[in-house]
């Protein structure tokens, strides 16, 4: 109370009126009749919140992403064989599954046939991922369970 | 010929308790693989000079979390050793005694014989609500965000505070929990260091961002990068025993299935011969 409001009275920090009177705006949510009060300082918080988001999943997870599958398939033919290896394979199951989620119509044509095969494979390689997913989750909880047992038998039960 | 018994769910979880409790009074100790994710975080954090700051910034639920916390444990340790300095940054409700939990149980304040002294070597915050607001305020200006610790303290009065301004400071990331959004504003956009200790349930979804990051970002995988870690300290902890178990459960698993399916088998059998 004293760093944030003391500045505020004594004039070393002018601005923090504004994060004041946003505050007590959305203090105004309790009263039915007065709610839309706190409409404003609602706004502003889901704005800020969401243009931080988005800049920031953009540049990390869409850019960020297609450049690393970029980068990996340029890795295919260069490095030790095994690492090509595991560049390839990674490289085709997201090229794969991206198709089969991105292409869910019914396609016709000369193509459709191959088409249909990809889709396929790369509905298995998304299989795959959310096997790995469901392997992991039962791990944790059988590890979660684990330290649960370990905390009841050694702190509570001192053995 | 032997007569495989009814296989009952209650049976089986029985025998699955039973070995969890075994291996948590004894440890086996069954061997695993090291992973090269979790050697080169370890490498980093031993590379890293002493007196860097780093942030121990994330973490939400208390039980999910207790997952990381094997490899966080044994981390901040390692830390301590190195003469690395941590600020805890908790951004979830829980995250404050989480947090604590895990400096406490690391063992590495002066009260237990440790090298670290509160205020000088770590720090705890209190919890800063606000999400990607708080991390992108906090690796801006420190002191404009936050002005006190968990206890009241001012920051202004713990020397560490003092080498600690904005990002520039900051030396590594850790992350110590499941949602690794984290990453997006604190390598993405301020391209420090940062290694996860990742739930093995989000480890699958966020690996993806040491593919995006090469030599940046780092994960461990649950339970078992927490045992990988703790070889690689020289403690064995929370890490060791959840190996323990998953390896016996596993084995159990693939016994119940064969006898479960034998069990189904001979029953398909015996109505057969029923029938004719």
């Amino acid at each position: 109370m004293r760093d944030r409001f003391m500045p505020l009275f004594t004039g070393q920090k002018p601005l923090m009126v504004v994060p004041f009177i946003l505050g007590i705006m959305a203090c105004f949510i309790v009263y039915r009749k007065y709610a839309w009060v706190a409409s404003f300082p609602y706004a502003l918080f889901i704005g800020v919140g969401t243009g931080l988001s988005v800049r920031a999943m953009v540049a990390t997870d869409i850019v960020g992403n297609l450049k690393a599958v970029i980068r990996e398939a340029g890795d295919i033919v260069v490095g030790p064989m095994p690492s090509r290896l595991g560049n390839l394979v990674r490289v085709i199951f997201i090229i794969t599954t991206m198709i089969y989620l991105f292409f869910t119509l019914f396609h016709k044509g000369p193509l459709s046939k191959p088409f249909r095969y990809l889709m396929t494979f790369g509905k298995y390689c998304f299989l795959a991922y959310m096997g790995i997913s469901v392997g992991n989750a039962i791990m944790q909880i059988s590890g979660l369970c684990t330290s649960a047992i370990n905390r009841l038998i050694r702190t509570w039960l001192g053995l | 010929m032997v007569e495989i018994p009814e296989l009952k769910s209650q049976h089986i979880w029985v025998v699955i308790l039973c070995v969890y409790i075994f291996t948590s009074v004894y440890p086996i100790g069954v061997p695993f693989r090291m992973s090269e994710a979790t050697l080169k975080a370890y490498n980093f954090i031993d590379s890293l000079p002493p007196g860097s700051i780093v942030i121990m910034g994330g973490s939400g639920v208390f039980a999910f979390d207790l997952e990381s916390s094997a490899a966080m444990i044994a981390a901040i340790k390692h830390m301590a050793r190195k003469g690395l300095r941590l600020v805890a940054l908790p951004l979830g409700t829980e995250a404050v005694q989480f947090q604590k939990y895990c400096i406490d149980t690391a063992r590495v304040d002066e009260k237990y014989g440790g090298p670290w002294k509160y205020g000088v070597d770590y720090a705890v915050l209190p919890y800063i609500p606000g999400g990607s607001a708080a991390v992108v305020s906090f690796l801006t200006d420190v002191h404009a965000l936050v002005s006190t610790d968990v206890m009241g303290n001012p920051i202004s009065k713990l020397p560490i505070f003092e080498d600690l301004h904005d990002y520039r400071d900051i030396a590594l990331w850790t992350c110590p929990h499941w949602g690794f959004w984290i990453v997006r504003y604190v390598t993405g956009e301020r391209g420090i260091p940062m290694i996860g200790f990742a739930q093995a349930a989000a480890y699958a979804l966020y690996s993806v961002y040491m593919m995006i990051y090469p030599d940046k970002v780092w994960l461990t995988n649950g339970f078992l990068g927490g045992a990988q870690y703790e070889k690689l300290v020289g403690i064995k902890g929370l890490g060791h025993a959840a190996m323990d178990s998953y390896s016996l459960i596993s084995i159990f698993v693939v016994f119940f299935v064969i006898l479960g399916n034998l069990r189904l088998l001979s029953s398909i059998k015996e109505e057969e011969e029923v029938i004719e």
